[in-house]
């Protein structure tokens, strides 16, 4: 009975921060999922250049909770705290994804095709349904959120 | 081996002249190629998967792809141009000033030597096959340029950083902070077990503080992100937040109480926001001429 109890209370509290975690993510005009990573992170060489600052991109697959589909999720190094610039490499925060991790995203899809990118911070701007304040975020085993991978504004100046 | 010679006078030199030396200047964040005026609206234009235009450009009939002037990158992530000559030839041509206590060409020297500083590194897990030829293409010509620069020559460089950081020069600081720990990414776990790997995480944060004591913009930034972070140190959201606030002043750029609570609302209380922002604007107006 009590464990019972036990197991009620922690569905409830997990559920309840699911809610929060939407809640927060609408409020920042994105779009939330979760799922689990299918692919170990790849390199994506940058397709254009700002200011002398590559802006390259790290990918992995994630099977979402939400509708079942295989995502290609974009994530920009540039936001990652530990991002090099102009490296040739995935910054080790991200490259610390694993496959069969439990992410938590919150972006804009894919336009075409099944993905999602804008999984970042928009730099403190307005956020739109075209440029959410997204993020990156671990779900720990325990159903835990973890701090956003994709929140660092050191290179903001970019785009202000 | 000239090239070797050459190195060593200039590292004897250097080092000395330097020590009552204080240079501000160089290749900082503030001299990188023309501005590019763009909002925050197109960051997300940068993510998608390569259009089929943009494909085009790596993946032409034949496999021929015609040669152009590519950019150069050193370890420190700044464009490098040395003219069109080899790194060793470069060098060479600034060894009499260097030898003569110039800290810009000190500096020069490393960041001609940084060009060789990843060329042996592990390859990324490419998304694409091109993408990943691309980049061995750009490699084996960055290879070429350091023909006749030694390994040991490359491993200098961080005794001319170190000159040049000492010096004051702020380009050179955030450099120090870019290389990491002997040149590799900084690991805390080996913070304990490796001096020089604590030297260098309490030389970086020395060096960051003092080139944002010059008010440069970037290293405040990078700042604010270490102190996010929690990684170089513990983590510390009101100096996070009062970095974020010079950094801003920094750039004259305005950023306003809605969007510092955004940021930092949640994790500071209503007296500890109100302090960081003070602290920020104290920063500012000590380091920042208006």
């Amino acid at each position: 009975m009590k464990n019972s109890l036990i197991v009620l209370l922690m569905a409830s509290a997990s559920l309840s921060a699911s809610a929060t975690e939407e809640s927060l993510c609408a409020a920042a005009k994105g779009v939330l999922l979760t799922g689990t990573v299918t692919s170990a992170p790849t390199f994506a060489a940058a397709s254009s250049t700002i200011r002398g600052v590559k802006l390259s991109h790290t990918h992995v697959r994630l099977v979402a909770d939400q509708d079942g589909k295989n995502y290609d999720v974009a994530i920009d190094n540039v936001f990652a705290a530990d991002y090099v610039k102009n490296a040739s490499a995935i910054p080790p925060s991200l490259a610390a994804i694993k496959i069969n991790d439990r992410l938590e995203l919150c972006g804009e899809k894919y336009t075409s095709g099944v993905g999602i990118h804008w999984v970042h911070t928009n730099c403190g701007a307005t956020p739109r349904a075209t440029a959410p304040n997204g993020w990156v975020k671990h779900i720990a085993t325990g159903g835990g959120i973890g701090s956003n991978l994709e929140r660092s504004q050191t290179y903001c100046y970019l785009w202000n | 081996m000239r090239t070797s010679f050459v190195i060593g006078a200039i590292a004897l030199c250097v080092v000395g002249s330097f020590a009552v030396r204080h240079w501000r200047g160089g290749n900082g964040p503030a001299a990188t190629p023309p501005v590019v005026v763009a909002s925050v609206a197109q960051i997300a234009s940068t993510s998608e998967p390569a259009s089929p235009v943009a494909r085009a450009s790596v993946d032409r009939p034949g496999g021929v792809t015609p040669p152009v002037a590519q950019p150069v990158y050193g370890r420190n992530g700044r464009e490098i141009d040395l003219g069109g000559v080899g790194v060793a030839a470069y060098i060479d041509s600034r060894a009499r000033a260097a030898r003569m206590g110039d800290a810009r060409a000190v500096y020069e020297v490393y960041q001609a030597l940084s060009i060789c500083a990843n060329n042996d590194d592990p390859v990324a897990d490419y998304e694409q096959a091109l993408q990943r030829d691309a980049f061995l293409r750009e490699r084996d010509n960055l290879k070429a340029m350091c023909a006749n620069v030694s390994p040991a020559l490359v491993q200098e460089r961080l005794r001319f950083l170190a000159t040049a950081a000492s010096a004051g020069n702020a380009a050179a600081q955030i450099d120090h902070y870019m290389e990491g720990p002997n040149g590799h990414p900084f690991d805390p776990a080996q913070v304990e077990a490796d001096p020089l790997v604590r030297q260098w995480r309490d030389d970086a944060l020395g060096y960051l503080s003092n080139a944002a004591d010059h008010c440069d913009s970037f290293a405040l930034g990078l700042l604010a992100s270490v102190y996010d972070a929690g990684v170089l140190t513990e983590r510390d959201m009101k100096r996070s937040m009062a970095y974020s606030v010079a950094e801003a002043a920094a750039r004259k750029a305005a950023v306003s109480d809605e969007r510092l609570r955004g940021r930092f609302g949640s994790e500071l209380s209503s007296a500890e926001f109100d302090a960081a922002r003070q602290e920020g604007m104290r920063l500012a107006s000590a380091n920042c001429r208006p």
